[in-house]
């Protein structure tokens, strides 16, 4: 009687010591946003030495943003895709199409048209609401693309 | 030889022993005996010598060591089975906690997905059950869904992927049609009051969407077939799910309830609530 407690203790010290990486993970990916529900983003080859960074974005049920869309695109180069060096930066002042006006979905993109063949490259898309209680933003990476 | 079966101590009790020897010697020498008949026999002839020894041929003494030996086996193994049974039993309630405690989906998939439970809630849910099927026919009350039906529709989906029902008062705000990387998106917003209900797809075999949620889990409900993933983010409930290379997401402050229907009602199913 004596082993099969501890047997069953030992099961249950397995079975908390798994439990706990698990929840660890779902925290950690965790990011809920008051102010934005979905977001896709891509870098979509349009030549070989052109792609357009895109994303669109769909604000959080009752968040009401006057403003929605992308505040800043940081554009990542990389020789070897190790060492990545930042080589361009749209904002919303210099491309007002990254943001709109009253709106629960927007969709937009950007161009660069001089990568290099055979590098990497990858963008940070800093999402971006803003409506009467505040302003929120949330950085997402988009995957990275082989020229 | 059943009732030997079935009764066999009571017959032993009225026969010398002799005769049980002779029963024995015959049994031992089958090519299979029966087991329970020798085993009785013996026990009833054990009985007997408690009171008056006998002595016994070498061929049934070595017998009854053998039964003996299989009589203390047998209580280990029992012994054995009931602790295998108790660890099962452990096991069995661990995995309960463990699907009890997580998020719906782990428990669903581990079951097929024949039932499903929230907070609140617990329910069988059959996929396959027989709804009236009007597949043909998008109908419904609310002029915002016809508009979205339309334009899914002249984008090429097939596929049954706009509701027929929301909840009353919610009308059409906002309807977008974006082209995106190998495809397009409609998006559509239904407001009433500070209440949304937005219905997004993104028709392209090659973009992913992330959902946005809080650190609860991910509950799975399966509809004709089709898992719907709902999420939780920040008061707002967030529905996913993918049918023929649309990508569908609906985001709302409604109930849960409420999503459960506007889920159904996709499937020409349930417009009632």
């Amino acid at each position: 009687m004596r082993k099969c407690i501890r047997f069953i203790c030992m099961i249950l010290i397995c079975s908390l010591l798994l439990a706990v990486p698990a929840y660890a993970e779902s925290a950690a990916e965790s990011r809920a946003s008051a102010f934005f529900s979905s977001h896709s983003t891509d870098l979509y080859e349009t030549s070989s030495t052109s792609f357009q960074i895109w994303f669109d974005v769909v604000s959080n049920a009752g968040s009401s943003p006057q403003e929605l869309g992308a505040s800043e695109i940081a554009l990542y180069e990389s020789a070897d895709g190790q060492s990545w060096t930042k080589i361009k930066t749209y904002t919303m002042d210099d491309y007002p199409q990254m943001v709109d006006q009253n709106t629960t979905y927007h969709a937009e993109y950007v161009t660069y048209d001089t990568a290099i063949t055979g590098y990497y490259y990858t963008a940070r898309i800093t999402f971006y609401a803003k409506n009467s209680r505040g302003i929120g933003e949330l950085d997402v990476y988009t995957e990275i693309i082989r020229m | 030889m059943r009732e030997i079966k079935t009764c066999p101590n009571q017959e032993w009790q009225q026969m010398p022993t002799e005769a049980l020897d002779q029963i024995l010697q015959a049994e031992l020498q089958k090519e299979h005996p029966n087991e329970e008949v020798v085993l009785s026999i013996l026990r009833e002839l054990e009985e007997r010598e408690k009171d008056i020894p006998v002595e016994r041929t070498p061929e049934i003494l070595e017998i009854r060591n053998k039964l003996n030996k299989h009589d203390t086996s047998s209580k280990q193994s029992i012994q054995k089975r009931r602790w295998l049974a108790g660890i099962a039993a452990a096991a069995a309630v661990i995995i309960l906690v463990i699907m009890i405690s997580s998020p719906t989906a782990q428990a669903e998939s581990l079951l097929d997905i024949l039932f499903r439970w929230t907070n609140s809630i617990f329910e069988f849910i059959d996929p396959n059950k027989n709804y009236p099927n009007t597949e043909d026919d998008f109908v419904t009350d609310n002029p915002g869904l016809q508009q979205l039906y339309d334009k899914v529709t002249e984008l090429g989906v097939t596929e049954s992927v706009v509701p027929m029902w929301l909840p009353e008062g919610f009308e059409l705000s906002d309807l977008k049609e974006r082209p995106i990387p190998r495809g397009n998106s409609v998006h559509s917003n239904f407001k009433n009051g500070d209440n949304d209900i937005s219905i997004t797809y993104r028709i392209s075999t090659d973009i992913s969407s992330q959902i946005e949620k809080e650190e609860a889990g991910v509950e799975l409900f399966e509809f004709r077939k089709i898992g719907h993933f709902i999420v939780e983010n920040e008061g707002a409930l967030s529905v996913t799910w993918t049918v023929d290379g649309v990508k569908c997401v609906i985001n709302t402050n409604v109930s849960k309830d409420d999503i459960y229907t506007i889920i159904k009602s996709i499937y020409r199913s349930e417009l009632t609530q």
